[in-house]
């Protein structure tokens, strides 16, 4: 008697803030706004919304996003959730 | 991405692109297009990047397709690539500096340790290491062999050896053995009288004294038999040893080929010879008396001086 398992692509993020001065997102699902005060990057589910001060992307690429520059505030909100 | 090998070195050449419009727009085109962006600056809607070089066609196809504006800045050029790939020389030519460096600082010899030495100063050994060690040569190392030789030559010194341990010189020595007297205690020797006369103290520390205060001896008599009673008429032959101390007589004469020189100087005579006599003793000897005789002769007048003494005849 044999069994069947059913392969599903997961797709997760994974946010990794490093001493307030650069964040790392993994798997991210491009860019909403980018501006030196905020950048709005999409992901899984929602979006994560990075408030700083002279915020750069310093690498980018399909998967992954390096953000640095002075970050106060870091928000994930659920789709359709309103700030 | 188009990698490039100069002498071993490996790096990525880039370019840099502005492009205007929405900076998140257009990093998600690129993104989306496979491309890895890096160094984003933005101005307003104008947006500074970099690509890796190879990127730079696909870029510019993506850029165009739709409809962004775009200007390439710069692409690395070989200048740039050189300066990094002379600063990574320079790091290993500081490196091998550095070891260079602390090499030849090894080679000094900051101490010199001193052992086994108990009579000869450790100063004194030192001074002759250090005329080999206190000028240090470059990428070499004293002579070990010749500072052994040095330091085994020094007065009291049997044998040297010379290591190294870091920065300090260890010298062992052996001092050589002072001499030591061998003395025959089993031989049954006994004390024999070196001269006549009368005995006035015995310390028999080996063996039987033969002879008590008092007794007239003559030159070769036994004065300690070689031997110990063990009770029973059973004697144990043994080396005698002691001391016996003996008045004994020493004469001397003066002799005078005429009756006026006789009669002039014979008293200042005696008395210069008897002080002299005095004088000449050791410390041991103790002088008791003196007296003399006179003897007219055909031709000569002989005084005879006699002096006595205790002393030790063994």
């Amino acid at each position: 008697m044999g069994f069947s398992v059913a392969v599903k692509e997961i797709v997760l993020d994974k946010v990794t803030l490093s001493a307030g001065e650069k964040i790392f997102i993994e798997g991210h699902r491009g860019i909403s706004t980018y501006s030196p005060d905020e950048i709005v990057v999409r992901i899984y589910g929602g979006t994560l919304r990075i408030i700083g001060e002279g915020l750069e992307v310093n690498e980018m690429n399909g998967d992954e996003l390096t953000v640095s520059g002075k970050i106060n505030a870091v928000e994930r909100r659920k789709k359709g959730e309103k700030a | 991405m188009k990698k490039h090998r100069v002498s071993g070195v490996a790096f990525e050449a880039k370019a840099r692109i502005r492009s205007e419009g929405s900076p998140a727009y257009t990093l998600n085109l690129l993104t989306a297009a496979g491309i890895r962006v890096s160094e984003v600056k933005i101005n307003g809607n104008t947006m500074c990047f970099t690509v890796g070089e190879t990127l730079l066609p696909l870029t510019q196809k993506t850029l165009s397709d739709n409809g962004r504006e775009y200007s390439v800045e710069s692409v690395s050029g070989s200048k740039i690539k050189f300066r990094e790939l002379l600063s990574r020389y320079a790091l290993i030519i500081g490196a091998v500096i550095s070891c260079g460096l602390i090499y030849v600082y090894s080679t000094f010899i900051s101490e010199v340790e001193i052992r086994g030495n108990a009579e000869i100063a450790s100063e004194t050994i030192s001074a002759i290491v250090d005329e080999y060690v206190k000028t240090p040569s470059l990428f070499g190392s004293p002579d070990f062999d010749e500072i052994e030789k040095a330091v085994a030559a020094c007065d009291g010194i049997a044998y040297a050896t010379v290591m190294r341990e870091g920065k300090r010189l260890i010298v062992e020595v052996v001092e050589e053995l002072p001499e030591t007297e061998i003395t025959d205690t089993y031989s049954p020797i006994p004390v024999l009288a070196r001269e006549s006369g009368t005995v006035t103290k015995v310390v028999t520390l080996r063996g039987t004294a033969a002879v008590e205060p008092g007794d007239t001896v003559q030159a070769g008599q036994i004065l300690i038999a070689p031997y110990v009673s063990a009770g029973e008429g059973e004697d144990i032959p043994v080396r005698a040893m002691g001391i016996v101390e003996a008045r004994v007589t020493r004469t001397e004469e003066l002799e005078y080929t005429d009756e006026a020189s006789f009669t002039s100087n014979a008293a200042a005579d005696i008395e210069a010879r008897k002080q002299a006599f005095v004088a000449s003793l050791g410390a041991n000897e103790l002088f008791t008396g003196s007296s003399f005789t006179v003897k007219k002769l055909d031709k000569s007048i002989i005084i005879s001086i006699y002096y006595e003494i205790i002393t030790r005849i063994s």
